[in-house]
């Protein structure tokens, strides 16, 4: 091979690299629970990634491993006081990625069936209004 | 007497002992400059540090002393006065680009203030370690080629060469996705921003050293250097500790000093 | 070696080693990254069941820099995030974890026990203390400390939400609070501040 062909190759790499392709679906990416014990409650966190250009809304989530789920934001309110609030859905604007972090959005899982360990996966469904239903696997870590 | 080797008159082995010595020199600072943002959280030592640093890699390793050797030599075709116009040519060049280096670190002197990212330590430390160690293959693989041993040249230049591919890979295939997955993306905020564009322009630099080292291999191995005619060489070395010597600012700046925000 | 070259060494050395006493001696000594108490208070007494039916008293732990916070055990985001970043700071301290104590105390009592919080705690790290009692053990506890806590309405299947203050709060090794810490503190800088006051030798700050 040609020194100008290695060139050239890195350098067409280089432009790869600069032109990610961008995804024109709904996605949840990186789903992930903190490890917890039988019959206490947890959270799932996750980023929805709202591709398309269409506005879209969670309605609800739903785990087989728990007794039910509930969707939650995590708030402070005066005085440190840390307060959660039931969501009855979440907007998830086109173009735009919706966080679930720790202190913010949260799938909670109330009551769980069984212990979650560190290396531990299990599937959650998410309805959408307009992408409908969305399957991903929850992967169980510490951070 | 050959018109080059007054600049560096000294025999191999002092030369190379020369280079062991900064090295040592180098990493004692980099482990009182780490102990520093560890236990005193005082950013005027942490630049001081910094600039002895600079120092030591701009004067042994650069040989910036270089520059003022101007020979009183009239032929304008000889290989002699072309090293000295071409000399000054190089850190005419190495000047422009550290405008642009050091406006993206006033631009996060200014954004982030006492702060810094949430990034992690152990990266950090390893990467800058891996840059340390090439400068310090870097600087034999010149020293072997103004005493002619190509062998030893190759060997070393290749070593550099492959160091700093590890640190490309440990900045953009290691710490970035670290980053990102801690939550510090190039668009989560001024620190992300900061972060992304300064790792990312020093990394091209990397990259585009790695590339120039390719060159001057290549060209090696063809024998097209000798221990008199290897200004190639010399660019391809300085350029290399030049891009080392930013990253001697921008790690404390990114890892070390300031408050850590979310 | 050159002699030079261990002149310039010598010289390097000499000037950080005389800048760094500079900054010791002229310079602020290193600030807290947490809230500080200012003036230092006593830290009101603690004395609750620990799950092996053990008293937990604050005043015994004179020594030993003690974290608390309050929570509670079906609290599924914001306490277990706090136990977490308690947990990276506790681990990183190395050998000098034995000299810092993390505790946590439940906000409602009526579902949580000594056992069920110190379970609890045991999932992040199995030397942090879990405690619990009676609503009437633990009023005034939350009340000296300033920690507010609110039941939310119960739903359909009983479970209920508890707003309450998420501070760490930090008490020094004179057994004095010192410190605090809002919601979303980075590991790191309790991390710093734990060192600082592990090494804190004299009876004020």
């Amino acid at each position: 091979m040609s020194w100008k062909k290695v060139f050239g190759t890195l350098l067409a790499l280089l432009l790869l690299v600069g032109c990610q392709p961008k995804s024109s679906t709904l996605e949840v990416q990186n789903a992930w629970a903190r490890p917890s014990i039988a019959g206490q409650n947890d959270a799932v966190y996750f980023v929805i990634a709202n591709g398309t250009s269409q506005d879209d809304t969670l309605l609800s989530a739903s785990v087989e491993i728990a007794s039910s789920t509930e969707l939650h934001m995590s708030m402070s309110e005066a005085n440190d006081v840390m307060t959660m609030k039931p969501m009855q859905e979440v907007a998830v604007p086109a173009h735009q990625n919706v966080e679930f972090a720790p202190g913010g959005y949260h799938v909670m899982l109330v009551g769980l069936a069984k212990p979650l360990e560190a290396g531990d996966t299990f599937p959650i469904r998410l309805i959408f209004k307009t992408a409908g239903q969305i399957q991903v696997q929850v992967t169980v870590k510490e951070q | 007497m050959a018109s080059t080797s007054m600049t560096h008159s000294q025999d191999k082995a002092s030369a190379l002992s020369q280079g062991l010595v900064i090295f040592i020199y180098l990493a004692i600072l980099t482990g009182i400059e780490f102990f520093i943002a560890l236990t005193m959280d005082s950013a005027p030592l942490l630049v001081l540090v910094a600039i002895v640093k600079a120092g030591l890699v701009a004067y042994y390793y650069m040989h910036i002393y270089r520059l003022t050797a101007v020979e009183a030599e009239t032929d304008h075709h000889s290989y002699a006065y072309k090293l000295v116009s071409n000399r000054i040519g190089l850190w005419l060049f190495l000047l422009s680009d550290s405008f642009v280096f050091g406006g993206l670190l006033t631009t996060r002197i200014y954004l982030l203030g006492p702060t810094r990212p949430a990034l992690n330590q152990f990266l950090g430390l390893t990467v800058t370690a891996v840059l340390l160690v090439s400068s310090f293959f870097m600087n034999r693989a010149e020293t072997s080629m103004e005493h002619g041993d190509r062998k030893s040249f190759l060997l070393n230049a290749t070593l550099t060469m492959l160091l700093g591919v590890a640190f490309l890979l440990g900045v953009v295939a290691v710490e970035w996705p670290n980053a990102i997955r801690e939550g510090v993306t190039p668009a989560s905020g001024t620190a992300g921003a900061v972060f992304f564009m300064m790792t990312g322009m020093h990394a091209f630099h990397v990259f585009t050293g790695v590339l120039f080292l390719l060159v001057v291999l290549r060209n090696a191995r063809r024998g097209l250097y000798s221990a008199e005619k290897h200004w190639a060489v010399e660019a391809a070395t300085v350029y290399w500790h030049f891009v080392d010597l930013v990253w001697i600012f921008f790690y404390p700046a990114l890892y070390l000093i300031g408050k850590l925000i979310g | 070696m050159d002699r030079k070259l261990a002149w310039v060494g010598l010289a390097s050395l000499a000037l950080i080693a005389l800048a760094i006493v500079a900054t010791l001696m002229l310079g602020k000594p290193p600030q807290f990254r947490g809230t500080t108490y200012d003036p230092l208070v006593p830290a009101p007494e603690i004395a609750l069941k620990k799950a092996n039916g053990e008293e937990y008293r604050l005043t015994d732990q004179k020594g030993k820099v003690v974290l608390l916070y309050f929570g509670y055990t079906y609290c599924p985001d914001i306490c277990p995030t706090t136990l977490a970043t308690l947990k990276q700071a506790y681990t990183n301290l190395g050998s000098d974890a034995n000299k810092v104590e993390i505790v946590f105390i439940t906000v409602d009592p009526d579902r949580d026990t000594p056992q069920s919080m110190q379970r609890y705690v045991n999932q992040f790290d199995a030397s942090f203390i879990g405690l619990s009692g009676s609503t009437a053990d633990l009023q005034p506890v939350w009340t000296e400390y300033g920690i507010f806590r609110e039941l939310g309405p119960k739903d359909a299947s009983g479970n209920y939400i508890v707003s309450h203050t998420a501070r760490i709060l930090v008490v020094d090794k004179q057994g004095n609070l010192h410190l605090s810490y809002p919601y979303g503190e980075q590991w790191q800088d309790i991390l710093f501040d734990l060192r600082l006051l592990i090494n804190q030798g004299g009876s004020q700050g």
